[in-house]
């Protein structure tokens, strides 16, 4: 017989879920009208911030949190903007039942990947909810942060540091330990998650509030489908999404005690994962977009900029990632300017972009104002570590040999093959699908790169806690460059290979790609 | 399906170099879509097997919060106890002198264990013993090696509780005599010294 507080706990993950969809839905069908399959499937994890945003606005202004206030807005949205909504979920729900009936025509292998992904799925849901919060990183930041927010109701360290603490070994480095355990200047979305949830169930469940990763898989699986699906044929976007639920590098955020697999349950690194897929994804559609061209303004480059800001205030390898993004954005802008085709986005585009960009930059200047700065920025000036590069760099490359990065026998060996496989394959199709991508992604594994090469703490002990999550959190990005580089060569209607890059499937994602995207299913 | 096409022409008259360019353009698209099937393959296997792995049945039939306390090691599990039995505003201070030849990560674990467990409770961690003797903290919690002498509090201080687990003795003092709850007990905590 199951527990009943199992399945209490299981209900309440299940409504939170349907929630964070709810609310992110009323938030998509605001910025654009006929939002696009990936735009519905990231959804959720727009829900899930908006949630968490309005619970710091909330804690600003010194209203309590509590049920009732934070889901009281969403409901009053709800009745004004009643017909809308239900036009929505109607759309929503007819291309679900589309999806549902192209079930009887998927081949064998599918189904069977389905099934696979279904089972995986379901065991890693009651894993999260059942099995019990060990992980260090959980333990010490996220959810004690979580905790802390929801019990003071408000976003807020400042009864929480400096910590207390009396003891010989105080420092590495020059870097105090206690803050090292703890990282006060990690960002504050994925807490604030967790936070809304413990604010939506009435109480503190560290066990049950580990959960929420589950969300950002069902958003993952779902996005990745989506995404694949308009660019690639049945059976490679199904392969793809289930490789998004089943790649053995995420067992850790969802399984505990399988050999060989650290613990990552109730980290944020699988969250942030997502956030980067789905800006990458974004970024990809805004390149092949179509929608300027029929005068209506493109809302993928801006779901980009929102998914890679919320990406900041998951982790802060999304500062960077932030910044590429931008910067990406911006070269393309001007030169859109020069040629005179540069659209002015829309109002509701800005705004939310405008929201979490403030978000950002408020959480950075508030840990600088309160003396939280990252560890990373503390110790060593740069110019003094210049003469050590080469051996730092070789260090680095001797890590990541030792822990045998290209070997297939461990879950390393498939997410470098994945990006060298896709580099050779992008560049013989000279980077004419998927450049922008590409360079996104380069230039956000070149970001981790420089932070090793200059860190201030031991740099073994660096790569030994971080290398491993680095790999997961790039491992779905990995996906989505595999997909790019086959979508010349597949088509999207069957698997077909042919020797030279499909001109149609080329111009077609040139020319008509936001109608792909938008139809999840043929 | 789709099958590399044969090259037209006499490859044999063709440099290296230039049947590798002819080749490679059929090829890679080849390699890269087996290795993505190869892929999903493993995956089935390895996250399969994991799956497997794990047993469902005493999970779900337990309820969270006892499987979160079954989990840890002794220290985690005495913590999560003494959590119910100290007021929720008290200040609190750990002394963690376990000098086991892995002090320091034994005291961060404690530090990092002891501040999210008894967490709203603002607690000081130290691994002096002599803290103990300076203190204005409400509670002060020992956690001590098995055979060690006992804690020696500052005058005021009585042992509410003491429990013992393989290896680490925990004692709690408390300051205020009024304020002495028994520990939540969710799971198999011995007493052995309840003294007021």
């Amino acid at each position: 017989m199951i527990d009943s507080r199992v399945l209490v706990a299981c209900l309440e993950i299940v409504i939170y879920i349907a929630l964070c969809y709810a609310v992110g839905r009323v938030c998509l069908g605001w910025v654009v009208r006929q939002p696009s399959a990936l735009a519905v499937a990231g959804s959720l994890a727009l829900g899930a911030a908006a949630l968490s945003l309005q619970l710091w606005g909330f804690g600003i202004v010194g209203v309590p949190w509590n049920a009732v206030t934070l889901l009281l807005p969403w409901v009053v949205v709800g009745i004004l903007r009643r017909r809308r909504i239900v036009f929505d979920v109607k759309e929503d729900l007819r291309r679900v039942g589309l999806g549902a009936r192209s079930l009887y025509q998927l081949d064998r292998l599918s189904i069977l990947l389905i099934a696979m992904a279904g089972l995986i799925a379901a065991s890693y849901f009651i894993n999260l909810i059942t099995q019990p919060l060990t992980a260090w990183d959980a333990l010490s930041m996220w959810l004690l942060k979580a905790k802390h927010f929801y019990t003071i109701g408000a976003v807020d360290l400042g009864a929480l540091w400096p910590v207390h603490v009396e003891t010989p070994a105080q420092a590495i480095n020059g870097l105090d330990v206690a803050d090292l355990m703890r990282h006060p200047d990690y960002p504050p979305l994925f807490p604030l998650i967790v936070a809304s949830f413990y604010t939506l169930i009435g109480h503190v469940d560290d066990t049950v509030g580990k959960a929420v990763n589950y969300l950002f898989l069902v958003v993952l699986a779902t996005s990745a489908y989506a995404f694949f699906r308009s660019i690639l044929d049945q059976r490679l976007a199904v392969t793809f999404a289930f490789l998004a639920v089943a790649a053995p590098k995420f067992i850790g955020v969802f399984l505990k005690n399988t050999a060989g697999y650290a613990d990552y349950m109730g980290m944020a690194d699988y969250a942030f994962a997502t956030c980067l897929f789905l800006a990458l994804a974004h970024l990809h559609t805004s390149f092949t977009g179509t929608a300027r061209k029929a005068g209506v303004p493109d809302p993928s480059y801006a779901f980009a900029l929102i998914f890679a800001a919320l990406a900041a205030l998951m982790k802060n390898e999304g500062l960077p990632f932030f910044v590429i993004v931008l910067a990406i954005g911006t070269v393309r802008g001007g030169r859109r300017l020069r040629a005179g085709q540069l659209k002015v986005p829309a109002m509701r585009q800005v705004v939310p972009i405008a929201l979490v960009v403030i978000a950002v930059v408020g959480w950075q200047g508030y840990i600088r104002t309160h003396g939280l700065r990252s560890d990373l920025l503390t110790f060593t000036h740069p110019a003094d570590l210049l003469p050590s590069l080469p051996l730092r760099a070789l260090a680095i490359a001797a890590y990541f040999w030792n822990i045998h990065i290209f070997s297939l026998h461990n879950d390393f060996g498939w997410v470098t093959w994945s990006f060298l496989l896709a580099t050779v394959l992008l560049a013989a199709n000279r980077l004419r699908l998927g450049g922008a991508v590409y360079l996104a992604v380069v230039l956000q594994m070149l970001s981790y790169l420089i932070v090793y090469l200059f860190t201030p703490l031991p740099l073994m002990l660096h790569l030994a806690e971080s290398a491993d999550r680095l790999i997961l959190q790039l491992t779905p990005a990995m996906l989505l460059l595999l997909g790019l580089s086959l979508s010349p060569y597949v088509g999207t209607r069957r698997l077909s290979l042919s020797t030279e890059p499909d001109p149609s499937t080329v111009s077609t994602a040139r020319k008509q790609p936001a109608q792909q995207v938008d139809t999840m299913v043929r | 399906m789709w099958a590399p096409v044969a090259i037209q022409g006499s490859r044999d008259r063709l440099p290296a170099v230039q049947r590798l360019r002819l080749l490679l353009p059929r090829l890679l698209p080849t390699v890269v879509l087996l290795f993505v099937f190869a892929w999903a393959v493993d995956s089935i296997i390895v996250t399969g097997g994991g799956v497997l792995a794990v047993h469902y049945r005493p999970l779900v039939r337990t309820p969270p919060a006892v499987n979160q306390f079954q989990a840890g090691d002794p220290v985690a599990q005495s913590l999560i106890t003494i959590s119910g039995s100290i007021p929720r505003r008290d200040r609190v201070l750990i002394v963690w002198d376990i000098d086991d030849g892995k002090t320091e990560s034994t005291f961060w674990y404690g530090f990092v264990w002891g501040t999210f467990w008894l967490y709203p409770r603002q607690v000081t961690v130290s691994s002096y013993p002599r803290s103990a003797q300076t203190t204005t903290a409400d509670t002060v919690i020992e956690v001590r090696r098995y055979g060690s002498a006992r804690l020696d509090v500052a005058a005021g201080y009585f042992t509410a509780w003491e429990y013992e687990y393989p290896g680490y003795p925990v004692g709690q003092y408390r300051h205020n005599p009024d304020e002495v709850h028994p520990p939540v007990s969710g799971a198999t905590v011995t007493v052995f010294r309840p003294n007021k």
